[in-house]
């Protein structure tokens, strides 16, 4: 991808003005670098997670229930190529008002409708790096946090995400400890 | 059985055949109400399940375009390599065909109606993870022969029309190759 005319529409690594966030960001782009974008975001999950300061063990840190306006796609992608639909990792997902629960352990596309309630989510357990891809099917990212959805005992750990029903502008909520920087750059999770 | 199992895809639709490599999941707005469509497969060394093609660049995907935008991601699996692709294609960009060789994992956004192909994965070193998204519930797809004026290289390029002049999907596989998926999605 060599400078030539076209090349701004692909993207090796990360976007220039974000961090790698918690693993290494293949790539992250929406409306706002292309007209009539949605938003994707695409990176590497490690065993252990990065860059944020506080966050050593996944299940420090656990996505709360929220909504989107539009729907979300959320691929958890293997990297084995012998055992290609094994994810090498335990992702535990809730979906609905229900809270029903998911342990995704196999390569999954997760189809969530527009404004139906997910997560909490959160990585139990990677013994493989994966590749996590989320997308979100509007050009700019919208949620709506429900910590009170979640048992008393977890509420201390979740990290939740307002933007675009209240204000245009991303707010996030980090667990105690979890110091973090990384609160205001963009991401799809 | 939860109510929400059938969000969680993980293989083939009921019915759908493989198509050159492995399918991770494949969904689109006659799936889910309201879903693009979204293609996830493996890329293994060598093309499977399709008569005829044995090597990868016994094919070339002709140059064509889509109604709408389509995003493309080529995901390298080497944990210890993460951006290296472990494979290298050749893509043509734009109506002037701009030639580029992608052998990075990448993801690339094509914007509605941009013509993009021919496109060719060249060498597998390394299974790699190609992610299709045409951010549309119905795949559109026009080829377009008249880019390709020579008649020995339209004959290595494999064709596809869809939601054109036709909302079926039609495919011109070059000579001795295929057909294979071309009765469902694929």
């Amino acid at each position: 991808m060599a400078g030539n005319k076209y090349a701004k529409y692909s993207f090796p690594g990360a976007v220039p003005r974000e961090g790698e966030g918690t693993g290494e960001m293949i790539g992250h782009f929406d409306g706002s670098v292309f007209e009539g974008s949605n938003e994707y975001g695409c990176r590497w999950i490690y065993q252990k997670p990065r860059n944020v300061p506080g966050w050593t063990e996944w299940d420090q840190v656990i996505h709360g229930p929220h909504t989107h306006k539009y729907p979300e796609i959320l691929f958890h992608l293997g990297t084995d190529p012998e055992n290609p639909m094994d994810l090498g990792a335990e992702v535990v997902f809730h979906m609905g008002p229900e809270m029903e629960e998911h342990v995704i352990t196999r390569s999954t596309l997760v189809f969530i409708p527009a404004n139906l309630v997910h997560g909490w989510w959160y990585i139990r357990k990677v013994t493989r790096p994966f590749i996590l891809f989320g997308i979100n099917q509007s050009g700019n990212h919208t949620e709506k946090s429900f910590p009170e959805l979640v048992p008393e005992e977890i509420r201390e750990r979740l990290m939740y995400i307002d933007q675009g029903y209240d204000s245009p502008e991303k707010i996030t909520h980090w667990p105690a400890g979890v110091a973090s920087n990384y609160g205001n750059s963009k991401g799809v999770r | 059985m939860g109510k929400y199992d059938k969000y969680f895809v993980s293989g083939p639709g009921p019915g759908e055949k493989e198509g050159t490599g492995k399918t991770i999941a494949h969904i689109d707005g006659d799936t889910f109400e309201g879903a693009n469509e979204y293609w996830a497969h493996w890329t293994f060394e060598k093309p499977r399940n399709i008569p005829g093609w044995d090597e990868w660049d016994d094919l070339t995907h002709a140059p064509h375009m889509h109604k709408f935008p389509e995003v493309v991601a080529m995901l390298g699996t080497d944990p210890d390599d993460p951006m290296d692709l472990g494979a290298e294609m050749e893509a043509y960009m734009g109506p002037d065909m701009v030639k580029d060789v992608v052998n990075r994992t990448t993801m690339s956004f094509i914007p509605a109606n941009f013509v993009h192909g021919p496109s060719t994965v060249k060498k597998v070193t390394r299974p790699f993870i190609f992610i299709e998204i045409n951010q549309s519930p119905k795949h559109t797809q026009k080829g377009l022969r008249e880019l390709v004026p020579e008649q020995k290289d339209r004959d290595k390029m494999m064709f596809i029309d869809a939601g054109y002049d036709s909302p079926e999907r039609r495919i011109e596989w070059p000579k001795g190759i295929g057909p294979r998926f071309d009765e469902g999605k694929g």
